[in-house]
């Protein structure tokens, strides 16, 4: 069976080097109030909670899938994909911190996320994943090229009418993404709206499709490859250097997701709001109206853990609000996901609502009037928890509020 | 209706596994080379009711139950030792019960671990004293009353985590739950002490390795945590051994915890095989050759602090080459691992910093603090002597620390480091019980068993068939049909 296995045979040691020490099932250090390292992986208090959930428990069964102890299965896949991807456990594993130490073994896992998506891309060559839900995701994906069951053709439909942009050149090309093309779309208009008034010149193209995430994350590497060959060809096209994107989910595939599949990659990638946060400073950004009540923020795991993007946001609510910004108790590193990603939203819905409900109340916790963040798929699954939570608690994108701020 | 159905019924299927790719998590402990064997069922239980109840079930089918706190043990005490094995997941039981500030107590489910329990008391200016066992933040308070355990930071000051257990809550093999200390009576509302009503009952559940019932809350002391602390690291080049034993031995003499306010002091010797040490693991320590001291010391006013800083300084520069600090960057880890850190967990950086699937099979165990030099010699010698058998199965012998219990004793953390290779693991095991086996017979005691070391004080007559005769009748009281953790101390 190893034979079916190969990035597992070649993360081999990568495996080998978790020693079962088991911070990420529920280490904490410092105060409750304010850790100083907390594992905040979402499988620990939600779902069934069986250490085969939770990374030391998925290393253990990667090693018993090499050494022979168990068959990939259905029943095993489904474990393995009751995972966020958020790379908690990646933050809190066999972690000193000690700047003299000379080796952890941290360095040797290197990244757990990689190891989980290749364990599922295993999964998925040995034809026992990914999940039923995700298979109808990627025949969409293949033949219209987004996750949404929607058309290809419509997918500037969000556009208002009287927004300027390019089709080529200017200051970057907006990816705008499936969920803010599709299903939140006012955050693209949002973001357009900000652009237009600070004399950004952005291109959009119609041609645009799915950045890959859902696949790369489900284990479909290769519809995830041509999706980004597609996409790579485009932005050449574009005549541009620098790619924005509101969708942090995007934003951590184009940054760090296609420099590995595309040879070659020469394209700055930020997000909307460090490229705000850059405006702001510069003054090319003025606010006017600052605006009232607390604000919280939730870091988007794939812009917070999964490339360290955590000032950005922060310094654009410092420079928009007029009352206080309190943090949730885990924040930043150790932010708690919002439940969606790695395709539990498709495919486990309650499990992503219920952990969802449990970011929401920490939001509550602080007494903000509004919890923003920077992703609109941390947004859609975040107001689904408020929705059905009843909580008079604000969500939304980062992006609403600085617009309402100029 | 079959034991999974009847098991089931009690926490509901979600929190019940008879599914190999689940159950497998739970066949791995922190050693690397006993048999990690794969438990039939996995139960996630929440209450004490509920255990009771699984007890009870497991009684009718004879199957026998091993309880599980953090699955941190390196000895093996938390692996299934057959596959018939209901294994008792107890982190489910994690809740604070009352935090009593008025008594200075806390109670506790106790699959919560020492880490989230401090971090919460923290909060409240407490802390346990005692921070649990140092085999990682995840370790449960339930294990650590298990194994007597006391690394985990503060065990000079505070000792081992046992000692400041006030009541305990246990389900007896036969699925009845009693409760140890001052709630053994009737007419006490709150627990507040441990003993006063006859006997210390609760001590055959302190220490037994989950062998006697299993332990679902617990009442502990808690201690307001000191604002101030100082710490010191120093080189020893000459005589390690003697000069770090003697240092311990003339802070005893000045009343060292209760007077001088010492938390916590260990000493590393000079660089061991075990690959743990000075060599490759504090960066800032350089190109030091000789062993290393570091201890750090608690007040609740400044000027005490620096008064009992100076006494202790003045000891430690009689017997020690240098101070390495006094800052972090000069090579204090004091200030990075109590000040920084949260104070506890020295050796949590520690673990697997030997690279890719190479760790420790540990035989750490009790001396007087005054024959230490003596037991480090004569490891050393065990360690020549068994050179050859040692590189065969391509392992490594030595003592990474020596922590400093409180009042007159310390343990030596001593072991093997070895792989996870398949071929090598029957040599690995012979080597580690065999250093076991050695060290009992130079008179120290166990700081902790597991499975291993339970079995080797048993196959090596550590005991008199007296006292073995004895254990076992009240084993067989606590657990008639020998259905909790079976195997350990050969039961």
């Amino acid at each position: 069976m190893t034979g079916k296995l190969k990035r597992m045979l070649d993360y081999e040691e990568r495996l080998l080097s978790c020693v079962s020490i088991g911070d990420c099932t529920n280490a904490i250090k410092g105060l409750y109030s304010n850790p100083i390292l907390e594992a905040t992986c979402p499988m620990i208090d939600h779902g069934p909670g069986f250490e085969a959930f939770l990374a030391r428990g998925k290393f253990t069964i990667a090693r018993g899938l090499l050494d022979g102890k168990l068959e990939p299965s259905e029943g095993l896949a489904e474990v393995i994909y009751q995972c966020t991807l958020c790379g908690a456990c990646r933050e809190v594993c066999n972690n000193p911190e000690n700047p003299f130490m000379k080796i952890n073994a941290k360095e040797n896992i290197i990244d757990h996320v990689e190891i989980w998506e290749a364990l599922r891309a295993d999964l998925v060559d040995a034809g026992v994943a990914p999940m039923s839900r995700h298979k109808e995701i990627f025949q969409h994906v293949k033949k219209e090229h987004n996750p949404y069951f929607e058309k290809h053709s419509e997918r500037l439909n969000w556009l208002p009418k009287d927004s300027k942009y390019l089709s080529k050149g200017g200051d970057a090309l907006f990816y705008v993404g499936c969920t803010s093309a599709y299903r939140l779309n006012y955050v693209s208009s949002t973001f357009l709206d900000i652009t237009n008034k600070s004399k950004i010149n952005l291109t959009i193209s119609p041609d645009e499709w799915c950045c890959g995430s859902i696949n790369l994350r489900t284990g479909d590497l290769k519809i995830a490859k041509q999706l980004a060959q597609h996409n790579y060809e485009l932005f050449k096209n574009s005549e541009v250097d620098k790619l924005v994107t509101t969708c942090a989910g995007c934003y951590r595939t184009l940054k760090m997701d296609y420099p590995k599949l595309i040879d070659n990659w020469e394209f700055e990638v930020v997000h909307s709001i460090e490229m705000i946060d850059e405006l702001i400073k510069k003054g090319k950004i003025k606010i006017s109206n600052k605006i009232n009540g607390v604000i919280t923020y939730h870091d988007p795991c794939h812009l917070g853990r999964h490339c360290g993007v955590y000032d950005a946001p922060r310094n654009v609510i410092d420079a928009i609000r007029a009352n206080d910004f309190v943090e949730m108790r885990r924040n930043k590193k150790y932010a708690f996901c919002c439940g969606a990603g790695g395709g539990v939203k498709s495919s486990f819905p309650d499990l992503a609502l219920e952990i969802a409900i449990d970011r929401i109340e920490e939001a509550e916790d602080t007494g903000a009037k509004y919890l923003t963040t920077t992703c609109p798929f941390c947004l859609n699954s975040l107001k689904d928890a408020a929705k059905a939570k009843k909580s008079s608690i604000k969500v939304v994108d980062l992006l609403e509020l600085v617009n309402m701020a100029i | 209706m079959g034991l999974y159905d009847e098991l089931a019924k009690i926490v509901g299927n979600k929190y019940c596994s008879d599914k190999d790719y689940i159950n497998i998590s739970y066949s791995r402990g922190l050693d690397p080379v006993l048999p990690e064997i794969i438990p039939q069922i996995v139960i996630r239980p929440e209450s004490t009711e509920q255990v009771s109840e699984i007890v009870r079930v497991a009684n009718k089918y004879k199957a026998p139950i091993l309880p599980r706190g953090g699955g941190c043990g390196l000895m093996g005490g938390s692996k299934p030792i057959s596959e018939e094995t209901i294994l008792v997941d107890m982190k489910r039981m994690n809740k604070i019960l009352d935090i009593d500030e008025d008594n200075h107590c806390v109670t506790v489910q106790c699959g919560i671990n020492w880490s989230q329990l401090n971090a919460r008391l923290f909060d409240k200016g407490y802390y346990t004293g005692n921070m649990g066992p140092g085999s990682g933040l995840a370790a449960a308070v339930g294990g650590g009353l298990s194994h007597h355990s006391g690394g985990g930071g503060g065990c000079a000051k505070y000792g081992e985590c046992t000692e400041n257990c006030v009541d305990l809550e246990i389900v007896l093999g036969t699925g009845e739950v009693l409760t140890f200390g001052s709630s053994a009576s009737q007419y006490v509302k709150k627990p507040f002490i441990r003993l006063g009503l006859g006997p210390d009952l609760m001590g055959i559940f302190l220490g037994d390795n989950g062998t006697m019932g299993i332990k679902t809350t617990a009442t502990l002391k808690i201690y307001p945590k000191p604002p101030y602390y100082a710490g010191k690291t120093y080189l020893l080049e000459k005589d390690p051994y003697e000069n770090s034993c003697n240092m311990v031995q003339e802070m005893m003499k000045m009343g060292w915890t209760n007077h001088l306010g010492i938390y916590d002091y260990f000493f590393t010797p000079p660089p061991s095989t075990m690959g743990i040490t000075v060599e490759n693991l504090i960066e800032s320590w350089g190109d030091i050759s000789g062993g290393v001291v570091f201890y750090v010391t608690e007040a609740y006013d400044e000027k005490i602090l620096e008064r009992n800083s100076e006494i202790l300084e003045n000891i430690a520069k009689k017997y020690s080459t240098r101070e390495l600090g006094p800052s972090k960057e000069e090579g204090n880890i004091t200030n990075w691992f109590y000040g920084e850190q949260g104070h506890w967990q020295i050796y949590h950086a520690l673990f697997s910093v030997m690279g890719p699937d190479y760790f420790a099979c540990t035989t750490e165990m009790k001396v007087p603090i005054v024959k230490f030099p003596e037991m480090l010699h004569k490891l050393d010698d065990w360690l020549t002597k068994n050179e050859e058998a040692l590189y065969e199965v391509d392992a490594e012998a030595g003592v990474s620390h020596v922590v400093m219990l409180d009042h007159n004793s310390c343990y030596i953390g001593s072991g093997l480091s070895a792989t996870h290779d398949e071929e090598l693991k029957e040599g690995v095991i012979e080597l580690w019980r065999n250093q076991f086996e050695f060290m009992l017979k130079e008179g120290m005691v166990l700081y902790m068993c597991g499975q291993i070391g339970s079995q080797v004080i048993i196959d090596s007559r550590v005991y008199s068939e007296e006292y073995y005769n004895f254990f076992k009748q009240v084993k067989k009281l606590c657990d008639p049909n020998n259905l909790i953790s079976p195997g350990k101390f050969r039961f």
